[in-house]
């Protein structure tokens, strides 16, 4: 603690808020807690002694977070429940005041999960928004939700003074949706999920099976299953023996038992094999594919493509702006609302090894595209940039640490 | 039998759905009275806003359980799984689910109408929340359905491309049995005032390339006959709109919006001819009701739109603008051959009757109760 204290009164370093009291245990954020971590650790390893942080959490995520804070930054538990804080790193501050970030000296907040719930003036707000499914895809929510999801972005954007996407197509988005100035905003594109340890009774299973395609998304309404699945039946009446299996990663929910009779009623089911989502399995099974299809009608991120570029997996994926961003050249293209561009599309995929090697070469080529030191590096500009305007000049004084 | 009957989709402002169902209805009913019938006035995840607006059907035999002159919701129809016949009103031996769905009917055996699979030919002719629904309902009757009717050989032949040799190995019934006119008008001597286009205001209609087409005639044509569209509002038409509204004002075009099916027989006897250049149909019902008012028929051949028209039309090229001019600077100008036309179309479409439509279906219902339910196939 006295180190950060230190580093922030002598003004060596850009002391930055994040607002990490929204992330949940669970897996529930998807590919983007990962992604968000790496990010961060990436930001810490070129800033080094120039930047810290100070982290604010809730108890049941302190342990993660504590994970990826170094010696020099702080951990703040917003919340009265949990176990004692470990000195000398953290401190409780159940009830916060509205101005607290002034009173610990922090330059920046950085809100990674849209919330800017501590925002407060004379310290100015990044924010990343990274989901607009409740206006890109509008069917896969309630009423509620979307009501819900579009009042956090109102707020979300009122308060932040500048507004970080996870693409360029998040970028046009939200210009196109919320009629945000392009000045407010950036990209950065987020890092995929390190390579973990694959499953070995997954893999185990694998390598008894012959090629398969693979499609890990769980059953929401825009990642369009139904229509996969009917283009799978029609494939394997174009393909006959030859036909490669089906491999469908999902979180077990109600519409999974839908997806089951669906593909029963096809008789597909021989063929179609859901293994789970537990991340290991998920990995053993990614890799070894013969290839990926990624027939979703909205993305706002898309990590399974990444991590099928990086994998040597070959694409197959539609038209959505952001999909086509990652992917570009690198992926066979079909088109996700018909099961018979879908169906020829595996057809071509699945007997067509040239093609599958150069797909695999595109994807290599265009890795190169998304470094993770480069948006790292954009992410400390734009933190910098804010926090050496004047009006945000450091308010240390009757600073607690 | 006792027949169960989905007449939901007639509850609102009927399009193609809604008007089959209320005619198969009342042909059935007419053809058959010794047969129960129970009208469903809600049905499945149709939600009915207001029953009275419905088909209404006073006939001994004929049941309609959620009907009410007060308008007070009734329960809604049941549709847990696991439901028994019982648990319909009527208790029907077969039920018609005519609004792309197939809810779980317990052990009355089911029949699910297919009227085209556009959706999964031409998504982009649709909205999203349409696509999905119509997707999700015929996903739901390959589990679920006894029978599937189609209302065209053609839709028939376009659902087998998608789901090739589904309907043999699962041993589901299927038929196409196609559709009627609901209107007739004798054919006028003279010619009329207007060329017509009938059908909502939609992407799959085509009518942005009817309007080049009308924008080509209106340089070429020495009598200038403009355009009346009859059709509801539609969807995904915004720039067709906006066409159509700078169109209107030289008296090239004439945005009639819905037309109540009284005044159809007028517009179409008195019209110089229809143009019906869509690129995709599950029937093409006003190419025949052109056919039965003495309306000559310019048409795109598309997919069910052959076996409806035949050799009695003049069949263009949808994606041309042109061929779609040439057919009505012919038609315009050539008396003789309009004539001939006439004709040939009436003459045709006396092959299609509701009569017929309705004995076919009730043989096909009989088919399928001599058949193991859906259930015991899988």
């Amino acid at each position: 603690m006295k180190e950060a204290r230190a580093l922030i009164e002598t003004k060596a370093a850009l002391a930055v808020a994040v607002d990490l009291t929204p992330l949940r245990p669970d897996g529930s954020h998807g590919g983007l807690k990962p992604a968000l971590f790496r990010l961060l650790s990436e930001a810490m390893e070129q800033a080094g002694r120039t930047l810290v942080f100070l982290f604010l959490a809730n108890a049941a995520t302190r342990d993660e977070v504590r994970r990826l804070a170094r010696p020099q930054d702080l951990l703040i538990c917003v919340e009265p429940d949990g176990p004692p804080p470990e000195a000398p790193l953290e401190f409780w501050l159940p009830d916060p005041p509205s101005d607290f970030l002034r009173w610990i000296g922090a330059d920046l907040l950085y809100a990674p999960l849209g919330a800017c719930s501590f925002a407060c003036e004379g310290v100015p707000t990044v924010a990343l928004i990274a989901d607009l499914l409740h206006r890109d895809y509008p069917l896969s929510l309630t009423q509620a939700q979307i009501a819900e999801r579009d009042s956090s972005i109102m707020q979300t954007l009122f308060c932040a003074s500048m507004i970080q996407c996870a693409s360029r197509a998040g970028v046009e988005r939200l210009m196109a949706h919320y009629q945000v100035p392009e000045e407010k905003l950036f990209y950065t594109y987020l890092p995929m999920r390190e390579c973990r340890e694959a499953d070995s009774a997954a893999t185990d299973f694998i390598q008894d099976q012959g090629p398969y395609f693979f499609y890990p998304a769980d059953l929401w309404k825009h990642k369009n299953h139904e229509t996969l699945l009917l283009a799978y039946r029609l494939y394997r009446e174009q393909a006959g023996e030859a036909a490669w299996d089906l491999v469908l990663a999902f979180h077990e929910e109600n519409r999974a038992a839908e997806l089951r009779t669906l593909a029963r009623a096809l008789g597909i089911e021989p063929h179609l094999h859901c293994p789970g989502s537990a991340p290991e399995v998920w990995r053993a099974f990614g890799r070894h594919a013969g290839a990926l299809v990624f027939p979703s009608l909205h993305e706002d991120f898309g990590f399974p493509l990444l991590e099928a570029m990086r994998d040597g997996v070959p694409i197959l994926t539609g038209p959505d702006l952001f999909l086509k961003e990652i992917a570009g050249d690198a992926a066979y293209p079909l088109d996700p609302r018909k099961p018979e561009s879908i169906a020829s599309a595996l057809l071509k995929i699945s007997g067509d090894p040239a093609l599958r090697a150069s797909l695999r070469s595109r994807s290599r080529q265009r890795l190169g595209f998304f470094d993770e030191k480069t948006e790292a590096r954009k992410l400390l500009e734009a933190w910098n940039a804010l926090s050496g305007c004047p009006q945000n000049a450091k308010a240390l004084e009757g600073g607690a640490l | 039998m006792k027949i169960g009957f989905d007449v939901a989709q007639t509850c609102v402002t009927r399009t193609g759905c809604g008007w089959y169902a209320d005619a198969l209805i009342r042909a059935m009913a007419a053809a058959a009275p010794e047969n129960e019938y129970y009208l469903y006035h809600r049905f499945g995840r149709w939600k009915s806003t207001d029953p009275c607006q419905g088909t209404l059907l006073h006939q001994p035999g004929v049941h309609m359980p959620y009907w009410s002159p007060e308008n007070t919701p009734p329960a809604a129809h049941p549709k847990k799984k696991g439901a028994t016949n019982a648990d319909l009103p009527g208790s029907p031996d077969i039920v018609q689910s005519n609004s792309f769905q197939a809810p779980a009917v317990g052990s009355a055996r089911l029949v699910v109408v297919v009227y085209d699979v556009s959706f999964w030919v031409y998504p982009e002719f649709t909205t999203e929340a349409n696509r999905q629904a119509c997707q999700r309902g015929v996903c739901e009757a390959l589990d679920r359905a006894d029978g599937f009717l189609f209302i065209s050989q053609s839709s028939m032949e376009e659902f087998e491309r998608i789901l090739p040799g589904w309907l043999e190995r699962n041993h589901r019934l299927a038929a196409a049995i196609p559709l009627a006119s609901r209107i007739s008008a004798e054919p006028k001597e003279e010619p009329g005032a207007y060329w017509l286009a009938v059908g909502s205001l939609e992407p799959r209609k085509n009518y942005g390339t009817l309007l080049s087409a009308m924008e080509l005639y209106w340089k070429r044509s020495s009598r200038r006959i403009p355009l009346h569209l009859a059709g509801g509002k539609g969807w995904c038409n915004q720039d067709l709109l906006a066409r159509i509204a700078a169109l209107k004002k030289t008296g090239m075009v004439r945005l009639l919006n819905y037309v109540a099916d009284e005044a159809l027989p007028e517009l179409y006897a008195s019209a110089m001819g229809l143009i019906f250049p869509s690129w995709y149909e599950g029937f093409g019902l006003p190419v025949l009701e052109a056919m039965q008012c003495g309306c000559p028929v310019i048409s795109s051949g598309r997919t069910s739109l052959s076996e409806v028209g035949g050799d009695a039309v003049m069949t263009i090229g949808p994606e041309s603008p042109a061929s779609i001019c040439e057919a009505m600077l012919r038609m315009e100008s050539d008396a003789a051959f309009r004539r001939c036309l006439v004709a040939a179309a009436k003459q045709r479409a006396e092959r299609f009757s509701w009569e017929a439509t309705a004995k076919a279906t009730l043989d096909f219902y009989r088919k399928i109760l001599t058949q193991p339910p859906a259930s015991l196939k899988r």
